[in-house]
């Protein structure tokens, strides 16, 4: 599986990523450290990625545990986990004290606000773009719809939406990937 | 309920639900904070925008929650319920699948799964957006935000560090009509405009090239970034077979079981309260007690009935329960009503506590069943808002059930031959600025104010001085200060120009002072408490006519303890038919639900 890393170069490299993947972009960053350098094929790290987003939970985390396995056993999976998550726990760690210590700054408040606003703009921008090329055929738009409205405004178990929306999506998946190789991107 | 062990299994809940990537776990992530209250929805909402602060995987953000919870245990526990099963099983996928993609049907799922996650990313938007967005310029930011990433502007980093700068400099210049003004400002502020956005265009693009490299293919780059869309499938290996439905079953089975434990409250709750609202009112319908419809208790367990005779009134607790409180219900404490209660429960036992050292009045009474030494409490006026927070700080809420009316009558030493008094010219002679009998038509007597609470906190006078501000409530220096009722009736039966109060029904059959009427405002058009053949005057209590009525009160401590049971059943027993009877007779008037 790739070349023999060191665990103590395991976790330095997935140190450096956890300080420098902002807003969800481990992959990313893995890549450059992983692939380019040349610990992994590009293929297996694909393969990697593609079992992390498969399977549910934190795409981060299940990357690191999954190569830290590959990598070095046990102690590569829990390594890599907690040098992804440190460097963020001690960022966070400061904010959080600055906030109890300083919380009715004025500036801090328009801090706030500012950034609150612009993380609901990042989550809009990132809807889109996975809605422009993903959603084809309209009865995908309607699921995608039905989601949004079951859990984000009736507030239902998501379990339960997420079943019932998944039953009918796979039902319709042939119809759908008959669509896509009709009406190519 | 351990509240680490609540958090590590809401959020390994929450991990396992994921499907998707982390964001889209947001909206439930929110109601489950929320319905646990462990955080209001603006709390959640400005943790997961300084969340976005920090570097690394997009959970982050459980650490913040789970430490502002319950502060270092709580980040643990939060963390390592979101992070642990899921690396585990990654871990352990790494280990039998060896390589091998997953099979087809995993992946089908997971493309199946896209338009929902679409779906629940934009749910995610609409729940952190809600509440949060509130002001113009926000809009603004958001819009261009989104407008930003959809179009490969730039990164959220330099998203969010932009917009670190911008609030910064919002919080700092808030008078935009002033800046405008003043030319060395505008050119300052339109040079470091210019600087900001040159950073963008030149470091947007730098980190672009840096990333997004050309020898990507389109597929692989749009898998690389934000990490939602379907991921390559690389055919040239076999999938694996074993061991992954085995895994999958163990996945869904933890998922339901975490389920159902994070709801488990909430389901138990649901159903108690419908089963027993229902069986309990039909109970007592058959009965022949009519359920009004204000209830009382929190659980539902206990809730006021109507009924006809004492016997019939359900949930009376077996055992011995103290009471206290006001003397303007000591009418209400008396051997008829005790006889009659006894007969109709006997395992029923009341007791009343005489606070010693102090005055027995509402306030003594509540504050005595605020710390738990009397069962429950009656009091002649309503519920403040400091007692109330009391009872909140200390974990539970304080319910009043009115039971009957009664009125605050006055009374003068029958030297003094006056017809009534009015309202103002009462509060007048409590405040000491009317000193003299001859000011309001008598004889040239000094004016001796008796009153049983020295600070005007007791129901009486709360109730006569309620339109004077609190910091100018001063009562007279010539007050006289007696203990109770029976001591102020002795007080001015034996001082010249002495004036009391009292409640209406135990002083009504006094003949060794003079009742007067009362009159509202300024009027001469006094209402008598007794009526001329010298009973409690219970007209005037029922068409509002006298100034100043009061009502009886059973204050009860919602705890869910048995104290809580035995003050409802003590009020359902005095609501009864019987009760009601009993209450005209003790000299007040009923109230009917």
């Amino acid at each position: 599986m790739g070349k023999n890393l060191k665990l103590l170069q395991l976790t330095r490299i997935f140190t450096q990523v956890g300080a420098k993947a902002f807003g969800g972009q481990v992959p990313v960053h893995l890549w450059d450290s992983l692939v380019t350098r040349g610990w992994l094929s590009q293929r297996d790290y694909l393969e990697a990625v593609n079992w992390s987003q498969c399977i549910p939970g934190c795409n981060g985390t299940n990357l690191s545990a999954y190569l830290g396995w590959q990598f070095k056993g046990v102690w590569g999976a829990v390594l890599a986990t907690i040098a992804l998550l440190l460097p963020g726990m001690g960022v966070l760690l400061c904010i959080a004290t600055l906030m109890t210590t300083v919380s009715q700054n004025q500036a801090v408040q328009g801090v706030l606000s500012a950034v609150a606003a612009a993380t609901v703009g990042l989550l809009l921008g990132i809807t889109w773009k996975i809605a422009r090329s993903t959603l084809g055929h309209p009865i995908k738009v309607f699921i995608a719809a039905a989601a949004f409205l079951l859990i984000g405004v009736l507030r239902v178990p998501i379990l339960l939406a997420i079943v019932v929306l998944g039953i009918v999506s796979w039902y319709l998946s042939p119809k759908f990937k008959q669509w896509d190789d009709e009406h190519p991107a | 309920m351990n509240t680490l062990l609540d958090l590590f299994l809401t959020f390994a809940y929450l991990a396992l639900v994921s499907v998707g990537g982390g964001v889209t776990i947001l909206p439930e992530m929110e109601r489950q904070v929320v319905s646990h209250h462990w955080l209001t929805h603006q709390d959640f909402v400005e943790i997961f925008a300084l969340s976005q602060l920090a570097p690394g995987p997009n959970m982050l953000l459980v650490f913040l929650i789970g430490y502002r919870i319950a502060s270092f245990p709580g980040a643990l526990a939060a963390g390592l319920g979101m992070f642990t099963p899921t690396s585990c099983l990654l871990a352990g996928l790494a280990h039998f699948t060896k390589g091998a993609h997953p099979p087809k049907w995993v992946e089908q799922f997971h493309t199946a799964l896209i338009p929902i996650t679409v779906g629940l990313l934009a749910a995610a938007a609409w729940t952190i957006g809600q509440g949060i967005i509130n002001e113009f310029y926000q809009i603004i930011i958001c819009g261009v935000a989104a407008l930003a990433i959809a179009k490969n502007w730039a990164k959220p980093a330099l998203v969010i560090v932009l917009a670190v700068i911008l609030g910064v400099g919002k919080a700092f210049l808030p008078d935009a009509a002033q800046i405008f003004a003043d030319i060395p400002t505008l050119t300052i502020l339109a040079l470091l405009l210019s600087i900001i956005i040159a950073l963008f265009i030149f470091l947007s693009k730098r980190i672009r090239n840096a990333l997004l490299r050309d020898a990507f293919e389109p597929p692989l780059k749009q898998a690389m970034e934000g990490g939602f869309s379907p991921l390559i499938i690389v055919r040239d290996r076999p999938p694996v077979t074993r061991g992954t439905i085995p895994l999958l079953l163990l996945l869904l089975t933890g998922q339901s079981l975490a389920l159902l434990w994070t709801s488990r409250q909430t389901i138990s709750r649901t159903w108690t309260e419908a089963t027993t609202a229902i069986a309990q009112s039909l109970q007592a319908e058959s009965n022949g007690c009519r359920v009004p419809s204000i209830t009382v208790a929190k659980d539902y367990s206990t809730y006021l009935q109507v009924c006809n005779a004492m016997q019939d009134v359900l949930n009376v607790p077996n055992g011995r329960f103290f009471y206290g409180g006001t003397m303007g219900a000591a009418a209400l404490r008396s051997e008829n009503f005790l006889k009659e209660i006894q007969l109709a429960h006997p395992n029923f036992q009341l007791r009343y506590l005489d606070p010693m050292s102090v005055p027995p009045d509402s306030s003594t009474g509540i504050r005595m069943l605020l710390n738990g030494e009397l069962s429950f409490s009656e009091s002649q006026r309503p519920l403040r808002e400091i007692e109330h927070q009391q009872a909140q700080e200390w974990g539970f809420t304080l319910k009043q059930i009115p039971v009957a009316k009664t009125g605050a009558a006055f009374y003068i030493h029958p030297g003094i031959n006056l017809l009534g008094l009015s309202v103002e010219q009462l509060k007048g002679i409590y405040m000491g600025k009317i000193t003299n009998w001859s000011e309001l038509g008598g004889p040239d007597v000094p004016i001796v104010p008796v009153s049983q609470d020295i600070d005007a906190t007791g129901s009486t006078l709360s109730l006569l001085l309620r339109d004077v501000p609190r910091s100018q409530q001063k009562l007279a220096d010539t007050l006289q200060s007696v203990r109770d009722t029976t001591a102020a009736v002795r007080k001015v039966a034996t001082t010249r120009g002495a004036i009391g109060f009292g409640t209406q029904a135990l002083v009504a059959q006094q003949r060794s002072i003079r009742l007067i009427g009362v009159a509202k405002g300024w009027s001469r058009q006094y209402v008598q408490p007794v009526t001329s053949e010298g009973q409690v005057n219970k007209a005037v209590l029922a068409d509002g006519s006298y100034p100043l009525i009061q009502q009886i009160f059973v204050v009860v401590r919602q705890d869910g303890t048995l104290d809580e049971v035995a003050g409802v059943a003590y009020a359902n027993l005095l609501l009864s038919t019987k009760g009601k009877t009993l209450i005209e007779q003790a000299g007040y008037l009923p109230i009917s639900f």
